[in-house]
């Protein structure tokens, strides 16, 4: 009984099933760096839900102009600085002195959560894309493409 | 050709590849068997895992290579909904044209149909290249909250 049993006895080869195994894995782990495609989200006010009648709550409005300048304003918030002029560096907005001035505005009032960008005719969508992008990162949580 | 099953004879190639025998007087109390089970099983779940996280969307969205898209690092993934692409001046949905004056009521008319299907709120989604002027945009804005779209999505690619 038991040498009829060890006659049948059979080993699955794993071996292909291992190499396919790593192919998939080095293929998926090289792929993994590829870029991704997503979407910066904005909600706008239709008709009747604008806040007409309502208290502002404390807003920042940030402006790019043609030259690439831009201009941060505080507004419905009790502070002496409310107005600040980011210049252009080389004739591209600089991101960082941008990056570094919403920062330390939010960090020194944490109760704004309403943004505005506003671009000038001339401003590419690049680079109001990229104020958006500045403002959701530093926490903003509703933020707004206003067209002048 | 000879069978394993008839000729118990054969050794497996695969038995003979697990023991790494060591010549000499104590052959056989230093064998060692590589198990390969617990091997595959870590394979299956590292693949399974990378397979699950490597899906970029869940969307059918097809995205216009041609199009440089803006670049963003606080993005969210693209779902499901109707896409505006503004190329060569012209908007267009589903790669037709749409005259800026139309815009608002083909948007209205596709979006009904399209999230009465979804049951889905309503959104939008813009792709265009980073470097035109975004005042060249903004009937497209106009036309997508006349047509009372309330969310307006801006196609991105991950910043580097």
């Amino acid at each position: 009984m038991s040498s009829a049993r060890k006659h049948i006895e059979f080993e699955l080869n794993l071996i292909p099933f291992i190499d396919m195994l790593s192919a998939c894995l080095s293929f998926l782990l090289l792929t993994a760096v590829w870029s991704y495609i997503g979407s910066v989200d904005t909600h706008q006010a239709i008709g009747s839900e604008s806040t007409s009648g309502a208290n502002n709550p404390p807003s920042l409005s940030m402006q790019i102009e043609k030259d690439n300048s831009l201009t941060i304003d505080l507004k419905d918030i009790k502070t002496q600085h409310r107005h600040f002029v980011i210049s252009s560096a080389q004739g591209k907005v600089d991101w960082v002195k941008t990056e570094k001035l919403v920062q330390s505005v939010k960090k020194q009032f944490p109760q704004i959560e309403t943004s505005v960008v506003m671009a000038k005719p001339g401003v590419s969508y690049g680079n109001t894309i990229k104020a958006v992008d500045t403002l959701k990162k530093n926490e903003f949580k509703s933020v707004g493409i206003s067209p002048i | 050709m000879k069978n394993i099953i008839t000729n118990p004879s054969i050794k497996s190639p695969l038995t003979s590849g697990y023991l790494f025998k060591k010549s000499g007087k104590k052959r056989k109390s230093i064998e060692a068997v590589i198990t390969l089970t617990s091997l595959i099983d870590a394979f299956v779940i590292i693949v399974l895992y990378l397979v699950i996280c490597n899906s970029p969307t869940e969307s059918n969205v097809e995205i216009d290579d041609s199009i440089m898209l803006p670049q963003a690092q606080h993005y969210s993934q693209l779902d499901d909904s109707l896409v505006v692409t503004y190329r060569d001046n012209q908007f267009s949905i589903d790669g037709n044209v749409i005259r800026e004056e139309n815009l608002s009521a083909e948007i209205s008319r596709l979006s009904a149909s399209f999230f009465s299907t979804l049951k889905k709120e309503s959104a939008i989604i813009l792709q265009a290249d980073e470097n035109i002027d975004f005042h060249k945009l903004q009937p497209f804005l106009v036309a997508s909250a006349h047509a009372g779209i309330k969310s307006v999505k801006f196609a991105v690619h991950q910043q580097e």
